[in-house]
């Protein structure tokens, strides 16, 4: 029952069909182990489209730390126990609803596209058709925000890393699926973005909410591919839409 | 009362977040110069079209067709009789006001929320506040098979026709609504040509032209809807399945 649980939320979607809705794709560069392609600033160019190698940080975002390098604190640690009693019918995502941040890098069922430009990158999701935009362009957050599923993100660059920070959550996150570590709104969230090689993307990501955990946590390094000769798809969560009502949990 | 539920609706339609609050997320958001100025053009001599813009006002978002004479627009027996059941079932069925997409053109008139051009040289995105939507335009050669996943928001490739933008627009599912008040219809074999263009810094006109012979005795294009740069605010995060309790109350 919870494995179905889980596969429904990793899925949602079961019909992924092909992606040859395009034809005449301009060829990227055929050898994937080529080193990444540069902007016209001299940047990395992390545009493309990119998914997670495998679930496991969809599922556990803390896959390959030791249990003391993430100390939830005791409400956060009983949340998560209960999200998992309740067999993850709670997942916001399993309700059409924004996946939070990092998770929303890392279900390998779904690609997203980086479109990235001087002042302004851009991040497409396929599921649940969702963006983030990363500003570059000086801004910065005012302190009293609408609280967001996705947070209000800037960007710099800090060598070849694109390093994202991004605030103004709500208290709704899920931090991983399997786990169901939840955040409050005094999350804040590091991620740092590099592409070691044409086709491979790697994300690390901190995790920093004194209101949940002791102290901030970093996770393993996430590895995702370069999916070429496809596109996005459209995903419209809410059409025809028929799991939410048998997910009843306990 | 009829009336009054008809408003009821159409205003639910159109706005479907009442809260859309302030937009001081921001500080030290780069300024514009005068919005009369001329368009800025990218690296490539191109106008540039980024920016967040919205319709000037409701006009189109209600009647596509505004400003046209009635033989202009001439529908299928089918297509007016499913729009006057539409009109006679108070807009209930309209998709948008089940949280699913506008469908286009209809995505880029709704007054109430921006939507925001994002233009590189092989790839224009564009991102609406709206249901949190995007649309991609492929400016990079390539051409969309004959077999597609019929889609809301259809698949759109795009082109330069001297300073306007030309947007094609094909594969979609036949749910279109192309308007609000009016609910006309479309089918899979809608065919949408938006052309764009920035006739100055702070101004973006649209005028769209619609195929559809399985809908329209013939195409038919609007008059030139007007929208006007937004500055000093970006887009909103808007999740339209959040806490949502109209659905229940429309018949």
């Amino acid at each position: 029952m919870r494995r179905l649980v889980l596969l429904a939320v990793a899925a949602l979607a079961i019909a992924r069909p092909g992606g040859a809705q395009w034809m005449n794709v301009p060829r990227g560069a055929s050898n994937v182990a080529a080193s990444a392609p540069r902007a016209a600033d001299g940047h990395p160019d992390l545009s493309g489209i990119w998914m997670a190698e495998n679930q496991r940080f969809f599922q556990d975002l803390a896959a390959g730390l030791r249990p003391d390098e993430v100390a939830a604190l005791p409400w956060a640690r009983a949340l998560s126990q209960q999200r998992e009693s309740r067999l993850h019918s709670d997942d916001p995502l399993a309700h059409c609803l924004p996946h939070g941040v990092p998770r929303i890098n890392t279900n390998s069922n779904f690609p997203f596209k980086i479109v990235q430009t001087p002042g302004l990158v851009v991040i497409l999701y396929e599921q649940l058709t969702l963006f983030r935009q990363v500003f570059m362009d000086g801004r910065w957050l005012a302190d009293d925000l609408n609280p967001t599923w996705l947070g209000y993100s800037t960007g710099r660059w800090e060598g070849d890393s694109l390093v994202v920070e991004t605030r103004g959550f709500n208290d709704k996150t899920w931090l991983d699926t399997n786990k169901g570590r939840p955040a409050t709104e005094a999350l804040h969230v590091t991620e740092r973005f590099r592409r070691p090689t044409f086709g491979t993307l790697e994300i690390v990501a901190t995790v920093d909410d004194p209101k949940t955990y002791e102290k901030p946590w970093t996770t393993a390094p996430q590895r995702l591919r370069l999916q070429s000769g496809t596109e996005l798809l459209e995903m419209v969560c809410l059409e025809n839409e028929k799991d939410s009502s048998h997910l009843v949990g306990k | 009362m009829v009336r009054h539920a008809r408003a009821a609706v159409l205003a639910l339609s159109a706005a479907l977040a009442a809260a859309s609050p302030a937009f001081a997320q921001w500080k030290n958001i780069p300024s514009a110069p005068s919005l009369a100025a001329p368009a800025p053009r990218t690296s490539d001599g191109k106008p540039d079209l980024t920016g967040v813009w919205q319709a000037d006002g409701q006009t189109y978002f209600f009647d596509l067709a505004a400003g046209l004479k009635p033989e202009d627009v001439v529908m299928l027996p089918w297509a007016r009789a499913l729009q006057q059941q539409r009109e006679a079932n108070e807009h209930g069925d309209d998709p948008l006001a089940r949280c699913l997409p506008h469908g286009v053109p209809r995505i880029n008139t709704n007054g109430l929320f921006p939507f925001k051009i994002v233009q590189t040289p092989t790839l224009v995105v564009i991102l609406y506040e709206q249901l949190n939507l995007f649309r991609q335009v492929f400016l990079d050669g390539r051409t969309l098979s004959g077999d597609v996943n019929p889609t809301w928001l259809g698949y759109s490739t795009g082109r330069w026709d001297g300073d306007t933008l030309v947007v094609d627009t094909r594969g979609f599912n036949d749910k279109t609504w192309l308007d609000t008040r009016k609910g006309r219809p479309a089918s899979d074999a809608l065919h949408v040509v938006e052309r764009f263009r920035r006739p100055k810094y702070g101004e973006l006109e649209i005028v769209a032209k619609i195929e559809d012979p399985k809908a329209y005795a013939r195409p038919w294009t609007t008059t030139v809807q007007r929208n006007h740069l937004q500055t000093g605010t970006d887009l909103l995060e808007f999740i339209c399945a959040e806490n949502e309790k109209d659905r229940a109350h429309m018949k």
